[in-house]
C-alpha cells in the first residue's frame, strides 16, 4: 500500500508539474492612436493593469505632441511662431526634443524636427491638398532649417523664429511612446512584452515560457501579402520605413510620406523599405526616417561608423541587403526576396 | 500484489494517459481561423473565417463599417468614413493582416493560429 501512496504522491507532482509555475497574465490588445494601430502583448502579475499603463502612455504622448490637435503643446509651440515668445516645455517635450536634437546633429539634419512646414504643405493624409508648387516648396524648405527652432537646454524654453516655421515630432514620436510605456511596465515588474505601433516594434524580455517573439518583416512590394521575412528577438527595436505605409495619389503619380529636407519632394527613386534594429525604438525611428531619406549608400557610410546600428534595405527588384550584425538572423521566408550582399 | 493494487495502479495509469489525452486536445483545439474585430481597445466580436459569404455590421455613434468574411478572406465593402481607406485596401487572408480605418478606430484582423507563427507583424 506504501509503494502506491508514494506512487500517486509521485503522479500528482509530476502532473502538477505539467502546469505553469507562476501565474502570469496575458495581454494581447489592438487600439488605434497617433493615428495608427497599436498592438501589444505582455505577460504580467495579475495585479498589473497592463492595458491602463500602455493606453494611457501612448495617449498622453499623442496629447502632448500632435502637430494637428490644437490642444496640444506641440500645437501651442508652433502657433506662438514669429511672436518672439518663447515657450517653457514640459518635462517630457524637453526630454524628446533634446533627444531628436541629439539625432539630428548626428545624422546632418537629414532627420529633423523643424520638417514641419514641408510637412504641412504637402499634407499626405489630406487626400484633398493639391500637390504644391515649387515655389511654395522652395518656400517650405528655407522655413524648414534647423536654424528657426532656438532650443534651450537649460532653461528647458524653444522659440520658432519665422512665421511658418515649426517643430513635427512624427518622425520620433511613435518610437519614444513605445520606450516610455515599456519603461512604465518594467517599473511595474513587468518582464515580457512587446509593443507594435505603426512602422515599429520594441520588444522586451521574449516570451514567458523563455521563447523569442517572433516578428514577420512586412513585404514592402506588395504590401497586401503580408510578412517576406522573419526576425526573432528577445529585447531590442525594429522600426522600418518605407514608400508603401502612407501615401496619396494623384493623376497617377504617387507621393508618399518621407520628404527629403534637402530638395522638399518625398524621396524620389528610393528604397522599397529600410528597417533598423538597435536597442530603444526612440532612436530606430529616427535612423529608419533618415536612413530611407539618405539612401543605402550614404546610411552605410553612417552605420560602418556606428557598431551599435544595424539595418536591413529592401530594393524595389526585391534584393535584400543586411548589415554584418544581422547576417543569419533573418530570413526570408517569400522566396522573390534574395539576399545580395554584393552591393557593398 | 492485490487485485485491488492493481485496479488502483490501473486507475493512475488511466489517468494520466487522460491527462496527456486532454492536453493534447486542448493544443489541437487551438489551431483555428477567424476573423477579430476591434473598436477603441476591446476586443467586440470573433467570426469563423469560411469560404461562405457572410455580412458583419459594425454601428456605433453614427459610424457604420461592413464587414464581409468570404473565400476564407475578409474586406469592408461599405463605410461611412471620411477617408475610405478601409474599402479601398481590399481583402486580407493571412494571418495577423488587419484592415483599419482609423477614423472610427475599428480594426478587422484575421487570426489563423495555425499557420507560420509570427507574432506581430513590423510594417
Amino acid at each position: 500500500m506504501k509503494k502506491i501512496i508514494i506512487l500517486i504522491t509521485i503522479t500528482s507532482l509530476l502532473l502538477i508539474g505539467c502546469q505553469e509555475e507562476v501565474e502570469l497574465i496575458h495581454t494581447n490588445k489592438f487600439f488605434v492612436a497617433m493615428n495608427t494601430v497599436i498592438s501589444y502583448q505582455a505577460y504580467a502579475e495579475d495585479l498589473v493593469d497592463v492595458q491602463k499603463i500602455v493606453e494611457e502612455t501612448i495617449f498622453e504622448v499623442e496629447e502632448t505632441m500632435s502637430r494637428t490637435d490644437s490642444n496640444s503643446e506641440v500645437y501651442r509651440i508652433n502657433s506662438l511662431a514669429g511672436t518672439g515668445d518663447k515657450h517653457y516645455l514640459s518635462d517630457e517635450l524637453a526630454d524628446i526634443i533634446e533627444t531628436s536634437i541629439y539625432y539630428q546633429e548626428k545624422i546632418d539634419s537629414l532627420f529633423r524636427i523643424s520638417i514641419f512646414p514641408l510637412v504641412e504643405l504637402w499634407d499626405i493624409m489630406n487626400p484633398d491638398a493639391p500637390i504644391p508648387t515649387k515655389d511654395q516648396i522652395r518656400q517650405a524648405i528655407e522655413l524648414s532649417s534647423v536654424e528657426n527652432i532656438e532650443f534651450d537646454l537649460v532653461e528647458k524654453s524653444i522659440t520658432i523664429k519665422e512665421i511658418g516655421a515649426g517643430i513635427d515630432l512624427g518622425g520620433i514620436a511613435k518610437g519614444y511612446a513605445a520606450d516610455l510605456a515599456i519603461e512604465r511596465l518594467k517599473e511595474k515588474g513587468v518582464l515580457h512584452g512587446f509593443i507594435s505601433l505603426g512602422g515599429g516594434v520594441q520588444a522586451f524580455g521574449g516570451k514567458s515560457n523563455g521563447d523569442p517573439w517572433v516578428l514577420g518583416l512586412q513585404n514592402p512590394i506588395e504590401p497586401e501579402s503580408g510578412h517576406f521575412a522573419r526576425y526573432e528577438v528577445f529585447d531590442g527595436a525594429v522600426v522600418t520605413s518605407g514608400d508603401y505605409q502612407r501615401y496619396k495619389e494623384v493623376e497617377g503619380i504617387v507621393y508618399h510620406h518621407i520628404i527629403d529636407p534637402r530638395d522638399g519632394y518625398p524621396v524620389q527613386e528610393g528604397l522599397a523599405s529600410v528597417t533598423v534594429f538597435t536597442e530603444s525604438s526612440t532612436e530606430a525611428d529616427a535612423y529608419s526616417t533618415a536612413f530611407y531619406v539618405m539612401g543605402f549608400d550614404e546610411s552605410m557610410n553612417f552605420i560602418e561608423n556606428n557598431e551599435s546600428v544595424n539595418a536591413m534595405f529592401v530594393f524595389h527588384d526585391k534584393s535584400v541587403y543586411l548589415t554584418e550584425g544581422l547576417r543569419g538572423k533573418v530570413q526570408i521566408v517569400n522566396q522573390e526576396f534574395y539576399f545580395d550582399e554584393t552591393r557593398r | 500484489m492485490k487485485l485491488g493494487d492493481k485496479l488502483i495502479i490501473l486507475l493512475i495509469l488511466l489517468s494520466v494517459i487522460g491527462f496527456i489525452a486532454i492536453q493534447l486536445f486542448d493544443s489541437s483545439q487551438e489551431s483555428q481561423r477567424i476573423i477579430e474585430v476591434w473598436f477603441d481597445g476591446e476586443l467586440l466580436s470573433t467570426h469563423n473565417l469560411q469560404e461562405q459569404y457572410r455580412e458583419i455590421l459594425f454601428e456605433r455613434n453614427g459610424m457604420r463599417n461592413l464587414i464581409i468574411i468570404e473565400d476564407n478572406g475578409t474586406f469592408i465593402k461599405e463605410a461611412n468614413c471620411p477617408t475610405q481607406q478601409c474599402v479601398h485596401q481590399g481583402m486580407v487572408t493571412k494571418n495577423n493582416q488587419s484592415i483599419v480605418c482609423l477614423p472610427h478606430k475599428l480594426i478587422v484582423k484575421v487570426v489563423i493560429q495555425e499557420s507560420d507563427e509570427v507574432d506581430t507583424i513590423v510594417r
